[in-house]
């Protein structure tokens, strides 16, 4: 009886990680084939893509082949071309973000502490809330002209709400108790918004950020689109004028990609100024 | 010390309390707005530049007798729903099959996650190159803003409902068809509630853009008209339009989501 326990033990020690190998060889080949998966059907539709438009069977005016399109971006990087027109772009989105969130984060902060403040100005600031974001546009460019001025307000005008409203949410949602604590630690009122209020709302202030970022890249596209002399989105523009549809391909997908990048920047640098908290480690693995 | 707090905030809001409650909302509105009159009527301020209320009001009264607002609007309204009809249906669809279906979900998620990434509005030039200014190539951009809230909310709707359930309708028997319409559809509505709203949110934005790209009818056209006619009261007609439309059709979708939702414990509380 004994002897057989140990025997039982003696085996299972040298099995156990062999298994556990195994498993983790199992959860990569599952995760492989889902990804080969995901990409085959962007891959098929890229390779159906290129062979008709190479017979002829699409018009190359209206829909050139992948592989062109590849081309156009390497020229146009080669060029230098692509890379100053989205440093334009770049550098108005920052700039409208900035000022936009800046400003949010401000306003939310205010809003936030000032029970008075939120009675009086919340609602109006949620009022201007419902006009749609890019039907303001208009009245920006009769304002303030073409240029760079409306456009850069127009982004901050977008940027404002969603860091407003998060970071309004966040502090409103600080635990009551933490306060007590605060308050028998004896903080300072600096203290409490350096070491309480502002780390306990930090998820929701990234998630502004994010938000915000979204959507500084979403009135960028449209100021541009409606009327600029420079960046990505008068690349656009201008090449639709003159039915270049290879540039229009390479201009959506580098506002894709920045999008994407932005995002991802904001994630990453999220997930590291998060990691002490709790319950964040175990939601997002992927 | 809790009643010192509690004595400070009370002076705090000393002045406040004489105020009516409901009223606090509009105090700061009402006060701009008359400094924007009087400002406007004293003439510190330019009319082309920035017209006064009273004659914001005035125009969209005279807009409104006149008809040709009325007639922008149908326009508008029904490219904004026949976008939002198609778009919402197709993600709905296509949301029910990568949710019900592995097999779907493993192969078209991926794809479908990959175009979400471009911004919407930078397709509209190449809209304008394959189908041209006209009404189909409008409704194709507004329902492709539609699809997307909507597919992701259904999606996560259907795989959120609870698997105990499943294993219920199982000892029940249900067949696949039972268990979509009596189970996973009530259990995914809210998500599926809120897909709507949003789509709507988006449908109503890619329209306004839409519309100022390049049109000859709706409310844009008549913002876009009136700017380049330097008539800033017509913009500010057509704005708060776009912003009280906007602001109704999500009120509705919120009206049916608490009727529809009435039977859910946690919404009540």
């Amino acid at each position: 009886m004994l002897q057989e326990g140990i025997s039982k033990g003696a085996v299972a020690i040298p099995a156990e990680p062999m298994r556990r190998q195994k498993r983790i060889d199992r959860r990569f080949l599952i995760k492989f084939t889902n990804a080969l998966i995901g990409w085959m059907v962007p891959l098929v539709i890229v390779m159906v893509w290129q062979a008709a438009g190479a017979l002829g069977w699409l018009n190359p005016i209206l829909l050139p082949t992948p592989l062109a399109i590849w081309n156009e971006l390497v020229h146009l990087t080669s060029t230098g071309e692509l890379i100053q027109h989205l440093g334009i772009s770049s550098w108005r989105a920052l700039l409208g973000f900035l000022l936009g969130g800046s400003l949010g984060l401000a306003a939310g902060i205010w809003v936030g502490f000032s029970y008075k403040a939120e009675r009086l100005v919340d609602p109006s600031l949620q009022m201007l809330r419902t006009l749609p974001h890019l039907a303001i546009a208009p009245l920006f460019i009769l304002w303030f002209g073409f240029g760079e001025t409306s456009k850069i307000l127009l982004i901050a005008k977008g940027s404002f709400f969603p860091l407003y409203v998060n970071t309004f949410l966040g502090i409103r949602s600080v635990d009551n108790r933490l306060f007590d604590v605060a308050r028998v630690l004896q903080f300072s009122r600096w203290d409490l918004i350096l070491r309480l209020i502002v780390p306990a709302s930090l998820p929701n202030i990234f998630l502004g950020i994010r938000l915000s970022i979204g959507v500084a890249w979403l009135g960028l596209v449209v100021a541009e689109l409606m009327g600029s002399s420079s960046g990505i989105g008068y690349i656009i523009n201008d090449a639709r004028s003159f039915s270049w549809t290879t540039v229009v391909f390479v201009g959506i997908i580098v506002f894709a990609l920045v999008g994407k990048l932005s995002d991802s920047l904001v994630k990453w640098l999220e997930g590291r100024l998060l990691r002490w908290q709790d319950s964040y480690k175990g939601g997002d693995k992927s | 010390m809790k009643s010192e707090i509690a004595a400070r905030k009370a002076a705090g809001q000393d002045w406040l309390r004489a105020v009516p409650g409901p009223l606090h909302a509009w105090l700061v509105p009402i006060a701009i707005v008359a400094l924007w009159q009087i400002a406007g009527g004293l003439g510190w301020i330019s009319a082309t530049l920035l017209p006064t209320p009273l004659t914001i009001a005035k125009q969209f009264v005279s807009l409104g007798l006149s008809g040709e607002l009325w007639e922008h609007f149908q326009i508008s309204i029904l490219r904004a729903l026949s976008g939002f009809v198609l778009g919402g249906l197709t993600g709905l669809a296509l949301g029910l099959s990568t949710g019900l279906g592995k097999m779907a979900e493993r192969t078209l998620d991926p794809s479908l996650q990959m175009l979400r990434t471009v911004p919407l509005l930078s397709l509209i030039p190449l809209f304008i190159l394959w189908f041209g200014i006209g009404e189909f190539s409008k409704i194709l951009m507004i329902s492709l803003g539609a699809f997307f809230p909507m597919y992701v909310n259904t999606f996560l709707g259907i795989r959120s409902v609870d698997v105990k359930l499943y294993d219920v309708s199982r000892i029940f028997q249900y067949s696949k068809l039972q268990l979509v319409i009596r189970l996973i559809i009530p259990a995914a509505l809210p998500n599926i509630l809120l897909g709507i709203r949003l789509s709507l949110g988006v449908s109503w934005l890619v329209l306004v853009v839409a519309e100022m790209m390049g049109t000859s009818a709706g409310i844009g056209y008549m913002i876009q008209d009136a700017r380049a006619y330097s008539q800033t009261d017509i913009v500010f007609v057509g704005i708060i339009i776009f912003a009280i439309v906007g602001k109704l059709s999500d009120s509705v979708v919120r009206l049916l989501e608490s009727k529809l939702l009435r039977w859910r414990e946690t919404y009540k509380g």
